[in-house]
């Protein structure tokens, strides 16, 4: 097995990777993405250190985090479309309904 | 038997209490045998009580409550003194309870008239019978808040209530002064109980500059209630309240309580000889100033006020020199004949409608002869004629001033003299000459804007005379018996001295024949007083038709010496002077800057953060991840 800091600094790029996707993308399904990106990157920890210890708790949190992140994808996609169906395009920067 | 104390008390505030919530509700009829009968049952175990005491001289103790360590026996006595004390209270209290019904019954607030005549009984009561300084301030608050009430029971006229207003808050003065004073006694002698103050003097031991303050500041509170000089302006402006309640209170009774206050509390007063002749000069200041200051009123009402002024002054004057028993008696003959006064003043009042002035009225006596002779019995009684009453006891005090101290003797002669003049003006103008006549609308009309002072208010148009009714006229032929009969029955068997002799035992008094000296100069001061008067205001008199011109312009006299304008210049008007300064500067811009100061300021810090809350999705995950990495840094780095 490589060195466990391989699997950490991966991880922490993916995830930085993420992040700034999340930050500066303004299409909302590339901020989906992004957040898919950063979830997978908390992912490959858990599994990583999993191995590391030689139990099956981060195997376990890894799945759950899947489910999780099923999840959000399906609501996050259906505030998108509702987003889309009012507005016509989507654009993260004009949807600023949260100040009212 | 010891149960009557407290329900002598408890009655008439029962009755109050129950008045009050029923006032409108119950018929007149009702509240009237439900007040009256009140009052009447407090009468009788007053009497019942007088009885008992009669037979063995000791008196009878009830114990109210208790007030921890301060006063472990709140309680009621019923000595001579209370005792005396109380016939005059409940049993006057009784009969203008009686007037009341037919005087006030054609007014809307009559059930809370009477309610509030009920509290006053039970104040008075209160105040006369506690055996303790704690229960004597109860009291004597309570009777001030009656006084307050009545005095602006037409709370709808702003005089009323400016005058209500004024007369509490000169009460409050004293009534300082006499908490200080009580004050010091339980911190002298640890004890507010009368008996135990008393023995605690007498054993000596207090330093006598203690015992002089303790004098003066009691003083202080009886000079407040009683209307004497220097917080005597209140008494003339109380005559804004009905004349039943000038009668009962402000001639009868409570003006009376600072005469009370200083025959209980005499040892304190037998001690202190500066704080004795403090009291006598306050008396004979009142005594004479009053009696001049009469001379010159125009109200029928404020005549009758400074004519109390002025006894109540007597009343000082022999308290001050030891003469205790003199001035109770004093007290008790002042209660009968004026009250027959102030209530025969009312039917005259009634019969001009509520015109109180008497340059509009005159040869009332073809008229109406029971008012006539109502006002001439009482002002015979009044100037101390004898037989009448009053010749009896001012005669005592004057004798007590002859032995001790012959310039108080002569202020009180003089006073004497001014009375008889100025109830030989009174009788001379309300019921002698020629009726007065309005000369031309417009003067009528002046005449009308004229009277802005006291009259009681009553619904009724139809002019002069109506007959009085027996409510009215039976209490009032009682009271004026009593002005004839009271001071020789109660003088022949000295009763007086040999009834209140139990309650001034440190003082060993003896009976005295008349001081016919005395007796003698005084009938002919009187004799001279009434021939001066009826030589200037009879119906022929030299000042008859000056004193009628509703022109003339007041005097000193008619402004009651300017008292008041003196009063307002020293302390109403810088009062109100900083008022104004704390209103248009201080107020607005001191206390309302700082709290518009922190409204402001939240305001700007608002409209700062409110660029924050952009709404922007992306800007508020930005401040999210900031937010991590600094709690992150922060476990990182520091722990």
């Amino acid at each position: 097995m490589a060195s466990i800091n391989a699997y950490v600094a991966l991880a922490s790029v993916l995830f930085a990777l993420g992040g700034i996707g999340v930050l500066v993308r303004r299409s909302p399904i590339t901020i989906l993405m992004s957040v898919e990106l950063m979830l997978n990157a908390a992912n490959l920890l858990f599994i990583t250190f999993s191995r590391l210890h030689g139990n099956q708790d981060g195997q376990t949190m890894a799945f759950l985090v899947i489910t999780l992140a099923a999840a959000e994808v399906a609501i996050g996609l259906a505030i998108i479309v509702l987003a889309f169906r009012k507005k016509a395009h989507v654009d993260i920067e004009e949807i600023t309904e949260l100040k009212n | 038997m010891s149960l009557f104390l407290p329900a002598i008390i408890l009655l008439p505030l029962l009755s109050a209490a129950v008045l009050g919530f029923f006032r409108n509700s119950w018929s007149k009829q009702l509240i009237s045998v439900v007040s009256c009968s009140a009052v009447g049952a407090s009468f009788l175990m007053v009497l019942a009580l007088l009885f008992k005491f009669n037979g063995t001289h000791e008196p009878i103790h009830a114990v109210l409550t208790s007030w921890g360590p301060i006063l472990p026996e709140f309680g009621l006595v019923a000595d001579s003194l209370s005792l005396w004390w109380m016939v005059v209270v409940t049993g006057a209290g009784l009969l203008i309870h009686i007037y009341s019904t037919g005087y006030m019954v054609e007014d809307l607030s009559f059930g809370r008239f009477m309610a509030k005549l009920n509290f006053f009984i039970y104040a008075m009561s209160l105040l006369v019978l506690s055996d303790n300084f704690g229960g004597l301030l109860m009291g004597w608050a309570n009777v001030g808040l009656a006084s307050y009430m009545l005095i602006g029971f037409y709370f709808k006229k702003p005089s009323a209530s400016a005058a209500s207003m004024k007369a509490f808050v000169i009460n409050m003065i004293g009534e300082a002064g006499m908490i200080a004073g009580i004050a010091f006694i339980y911190a002298n002698y640890g004890t507010l109980k009368f008996t135990e103050v008393f023995d605690a003097i007498k054993e000596g031991g207090t330093p006598l500059f203690s015992i002089t303050l303790i004098g003066l500041l009691l003083l202080m509170g009886a000079a407040a209630k009683s209307a004497q000089f220097p917080l005597h302006t209140w008494l003339p402006n109380a005559m804004e309240g009905p004349t039943p309640v000038s009668a009962l209170i402000h001639a009868a009774t409570m003006v009376t309580a600072g005469v009370y206050l200083v025959s209980r509390v005499y040892p304190i007063y037998e001690a202190s000889h500066t704080a004795a002749l403090t009291v006598a000069w306050i008396g004979a200041i009142g005594a004479l100033g009053g009696s001049l200051i009469a001379l010159g009123q125009t109200d029928i009402k404020r005549i009758l006020a400074f004519s109390t002024l002025s006894q109540v002054g007597y009343m000082f004057l022999g308290n001050g020199l030891g003469a205790y028993v003199a001035a109770d008696f004093h007290f008790l003959t002042h209660a009968f004949f004026k009250a027959a006064l102030f209530l025969g003043a009312g039917i005259v009042v009634h019969h001009y409608n509520g015109d109180q002035d008497i340059r509009r009225m005159g040869g009332l006596w073809q008229k109406d002869k029971f008012a006539g002779w109502v006002f001439l019995i009482g002002a015979l009684a009044l100037i101390g004629l004898p037989p009448f009453a009053g010749f009896f006891s001012k005669d005592e005090i004057l004798a007590a001033a002859w032995d001790h101290n012959k310039v108080l003797f002569v202020i009180g002669l003089a006073g004497a003299a001014m009375t008889a003049i100025y109830n030989t003006r009174l009788f001379a103008l309300v019921f002698l000459g020629k009726p007065y006549e309005a000369p031309k609308a417009a003067a009528a009309k002046k005449g009308k804007k004229h009277d802005d002072h006291g009259h009681d208010a009553h619904g009724h148009d139809h002019d002069h005379h109506h007959a009085t009714p027996k409510s009215m006229s039976v209490p009032v032929g009682i009271l004026t018996f009593l002005s004839v009969v009271a001071g020789a029955v109660i003088f022949m068997g000295h009763t007086q001295v040999h009834f209140l002799e139990h309650s001034f035992e440190q003082l060993h008094l003896e009976a005295e024949p008349i001081n016919w000296l005395v007796a003698g100069l005084s009938i002919v001061i009187a004799l001279a007083g009434i021939g001066i008067g009826m030589l200037l205001y009879g119906p022929n008199g030299k000042l008859r038709a000056k004193e009628l011109d509703l022109n003339a312009k007041g005097g000193a006299l008619l402004n009651m010496l300017y008292v008041d304008q003196i009063y307002a210049f020293l302390f109403v008007q810088p009062v109100r002077d900083l008022a104004e300064v704390i209103g248009v500067s201080f107020d607005p811009k001191g206390v309302d800057g700082v709290v518009n100061g922190l409204g402001e300021s939240a305001r700007l810090i608002g409209s700062d953060l409110r660029a924050l809350q952009s709404g922007h999705t992306t800007r508020y995950i930005a401040s999210i991840f900031v937010g991590v990495v600094l709690v992150l840094a922060y476990f990182v780095l520091v722990i």
